[in-house]
C-alpha cells in the first residue's frame, strides 16, 4: 500500500490526476510483473498493463472503497484484462498449454547472471502453474498484497487463499525441483 | 519453503521498460487531458442549460401558471415508491434465494448430519431438500408446522446414498 | 437386525419426503405403492436367507428411487438452464447444459446395472455412485444453479436502471436548489449500483474462467446486496425529494 493511499486515492476519484499519476508509478511494475507470467511476451504484457490502467483511469470516478481496497481492484481488473485477451487473441493455444521454454523472455538489465538466470528459471516454473495459484503466488510472495486483499482481489475467502497458497509453493517447488 | 520466497522475491527486481513506462503514462494522462477540455465544453454547456432551466422554474412557480401542476417536474406521481418498494422486496427475495444456495452449498460439502440439511430447510420454510433447484417465484411459501415436520424427515440425494453405501 | 430393519423402514419413510413440495420431484421420485405394501407384508422373517434377500430387495428398490430422483433433478436443471436467456452465458450455459444431460445418461445406465447386485455390492454401487456425484455432478449442477439466478438478476439490474434513469430526471432538475442531502443521496444510489454492476461483470468473468462456483455465487451474492443497497438509497432519496416537493408546491397551491 501507498503512504497516504487513501487520500491519494480520493483525490484520484474526484479528478485529480497527479494523484492518480502516483498510483499509476506505485502500482504499475507489480500490474506488470503481474501480466508478464501469464503471457509470452513482454510486448504483451505491456499492451495489457497499459489496458489495465487505461480501464482503471476510466472508472475512477466511481470507485469507491465498498470493502474493495483499491489494490484488488487494479488486480481484478488485471485478471479479467489477462482473460480478455485470450478470447480475442487469434491462436487458440493457451499459456497453459505452451512449453515456457519457447517463451524467451528478455529481462532488464541486472547485475548478477546468476541472479537473472535464477529469474528466468521462476518464472518459467510459475508459467507451468494453474491461473490461480500463479495469482496467488504473485499477490503474495512477490507483491507482499497482505491476505484479505488477496482474497478479494481473487473472490475468494481468506481461508481459501491461504490454502492455495500452501499448495501453490508446494506444486512451484516440485517443478523447480524436477527442471533443476 | 524460505528459499523458495527468497527466489520469489528476486522476481521483483522485474522492471517494465523505462521507455514504455514513459509512452504509457503519456497516452494515459494525455488522454485524461483532452477529456478534461471535453469535460470544460460539458460543463459550459451544461450550466447554459442550468440558467435556462432555473429561469423556466422561476417563471413557473412564481408566476403563476395553472399548467405547473401538470408541467411540474416534480410531480413524482409516475416515481411510484410503491413500485419502488416492490423491486426492493424482489431483490431481497432473490438475495434471500442466494443465501440459501450459498448455504447448500456449504452444507453439501459438509454432510455430516441429516440435521444440518433438515434445519436449514425447516428454518427457510421451504420444502426443497435439493436447494440446488431454484425455487420459482409465487412458490416460496411459509409451511406449516406439520409441513415442516414432514419435510424435516427428508434427506438429500446424498444422504440416502451414504446410508445406502453403509 | 430388528434395529437394522427399522433404520431401512426409515429410509424408505424419508425418500417418500422426498416427493413432498418440490417442483423438481415429479412422479419418479414418489416410491412404488406395491414396494412399500410388500415390506410391510414382510413380517417376521423365517430364515437368515429370507432377511438377506428382503434386504437386498428392498435396497434395490431405494437405489432406483434414488438414482430416478438424481436423474429427475439433472433434467429439471438442464431444463432450467436451457430456458435461461441471458445472450453473455449462452456458450457456457449450453456446455452445462449437454454436461448435464451427460449426468442423466450417467445415471441411466448405471441404474441398468441395479438387477444384477448383490448386498455387497449394493452397498458399493452405492459409494460410487455418491463419490461419481460429488466429484462431477455437483460442481455442474452449481454451476447451472449459478447460471440460472444470474439470468434471473438481470432483470433486476435493468429495472434498477430504469429507476435511476427515472428519478435522475427529477434530481438534475434539483440541482438547480441547492440541496446537498438529495445531490449527496443520489451519488450514493449510483455508486452503489455501478458496484452491483461491477460484481455483476464479475460474475460473468468467473464464468467464463470456470471459476470455483461458490466464487461466481459470491459475485452473484454481492451485485445483489449492492442492488439492495441501491434500492434502499433511492427510496430514501424519493422521500426527500416528495418532502422539498411538497414544500414547494404547497405555498403554490395556497395561493389560489
Amino acid at each position: 500500500m501507498l503512504d497516504g493511499e487513501l487520500h491519494i486515492i480520493k483525490r484520484a476519484v474526484e479528478g485529480d490526476s497527479s494523484a492518480f499519476g502516483q498510483l499509476y508509478d506505485h502500482y504499475q511494475p507489480k500490474i506488470y510483473r503481474f501480466t508478464l507470467v501469464k503471457v509470452s511476451h513482454r510486448e504483451e504484457a505491456e499492451d495489457l498493463t497499459h489496458q489495465v490502467f487505461l480501464k482503471a483511469l476510466q472508472s475512477i470516478g466511481s470507485y469507491k472503497d465498498l470493502g474493495f481496497p483499491f489494490s484488488s481492484w487494479l488486480y481484478r481488473i488485471a485478471r479479467n484484462q489477462v482473460v480478455d485477451y485470450y478470447r480475442t487473441r487469434k491462436e487458440t493455444v493457451r499459456i497453459e498449454d505452451t512449453d515456457p521454454d519457447e517463451m524467451p523472455e528478455k529481462h532488464p538489465a541486472h547485475d548478477k547472471l546468476a541472479d537473472k538466470i535464477e529469474i528466468e528459471r521462476t518464472q518459467k516454473a510459475l508459467r507451468k502453474l494453474k491461473p490461480e495459484y500463479q495469482d496467488v503466488i504473485m499477490m503474495r510472495f512477490v507483491e507482499d498484497l497482505p491476505i484479505r486483499e488477496t482474497a478479494i482481489a481473487l473472490g475468494k475467502t481468506e481461508g481459501a487463499v491461504k490454502l492455495i497458497q500452501h499448495r501453490a509453493i508446494k506444486e512451484l517447488k516440485k517443478t523447480l525441483t524436477e527442471n533443476h | 519453503m524460505e528459499d523458495i520466497i527468497k527466489q520469489l522475491k528476486k522476481l521483483q527486481h522485474i522492471e517494465p521498460d523505462r521507455l514504455f513506462t514513459e509512452r504509457s503514462r503519456a497516452a494515459l494522462f494525455g488522454v485524461q487531458k483532452s477529456r478534461g477540455t471535453w469535460g470544460l465544453i460539458l460543463r459550459n454547456v451544461e450550466l447554459g442549460a442550468s440558467f435556462a432551466l432555473a429561469g423556466i422554474l422561476i417563471i413557473t412557480i412564481f408566476g403563476g401558471f395553472s399548467t405547473w401542476r401538470f408541467l411540474s417536474p416534480f410531480k413524482l406521481s409516475n416515481l411510484d415508491t410503491t413500485g419502488l418498494k416492490a423491486e426492493a422486496q424482489a431483490v431481497d427475495v432473490q438475495i434471500e434465494l442466494t443465501n440459501l444456495n450459498y448455504d447448500e452449498i456449504i452444507n453439501t460439502v459438509n454432510l455430516e448430519s441429516t440435521e444440518s440439511v433438515s434445519a436449514l430447510v425447516k428454518n427457510k420454510g421451504k420444502s426443497a431438500p435439493l436447494p440446488l433447484f431454484e425455487q420459482e417465484e409465487g412458490n416460496v411459501t411459509e409451511g406449516s408446522v406439520t409441513e415442516a415436520e414432514e419435510i424435516s424427515d427428508t434427506i438429500s440425494i446424498e444422504e440416502a446414498l451414504e446410508m445406502l453405501a453403509k | 437386525m430388528k434395529l437394522k430393519r427399522v433404520w431401512v423402514v426409515g429410509i424408505f419413510f424419508v425418500l417418500i419426503g422426498l416427493g413432498i413440495g418440490n417442483l423438481a420431484r415429479a412422479e419418479e421420485c414418489i416410491l412404488n405403492k406395491s414396494v412399500f405394501e410388500g415390506l410391510q407384508q414382510t413380517g417376521d422373517p423365517q430364515s437368515y436367507l429370507q432377511k438377506i434377500r428382503q434386504e437386498l430387495s428392498l435396497r434395490k428398490e431405494l437405489i432406483s428411487s434414488v438414482l430416478d430422483c438424481a436423474i429427475e433433478e439433472a433434467s429439471a436443471l438442464k431444463t432450467s438452464v436451457d430456458a435461461s436467456s441471458a445472450p453473455e452465458l449462452q456458450r457456457i450455459a449450453l456446455e452445462i447444459s449437454t454436461l448435464l444431460g451427460n449426468s442423466m445418461e450417467y445415471y441411466k445406465f448405471q441404474r441398468k446395472k441395479i438387477p444384477d447386485l448383490g448386498l455387497e455390492g449394493s452397498r458399493d454401487f452405492a459409494s460410487d455412485i455418491l463419490v461419481w456425484r460429488k466429484g462431477n455432478y455437483i460442481p455442474v449442477a452449481k454451476t447451472a444453479s449459478n447460471i440460472i439466478l444470474w439470468s434471473k438478476n438481470q432483470a433486476l439490474m435493468r429495472a434498477a436502471k430504469s429507476r435511476l434513469d427515472q428519478i435522475g430526471g427529477a434530481v438534475t432538475i434539483l440541482k438547480l436548489i441547492e440541496n446537498d442531502r438529495i445531490q449527496n443521496k443520489w451519488k450514493e444510489a449510483n455508486i452503489s449500483f455501478d458496484a452491483a454492476r461491477l460484481e455483476n461483470k464479475s460474475a460473468v468473468q468467473s464464468f467464463e474462467n470456470f471459476a470455483h462456483p461458490e466464487e461466481t455465487l459470491a459475485s452473484i451474492k454481492r451485485s445483489l446486496e449492492y442492488l439492495s443497497k441501491t434500492y434502499e438509497v433511492l427510496v430514501n432519496l424519493v422521500d426527500e425529494i416528495s418532502k422539498l416537493t411538497s414544500k414547494i408546491q404547497q405555498p403554490y397551491e395556497n395561493s389560489f
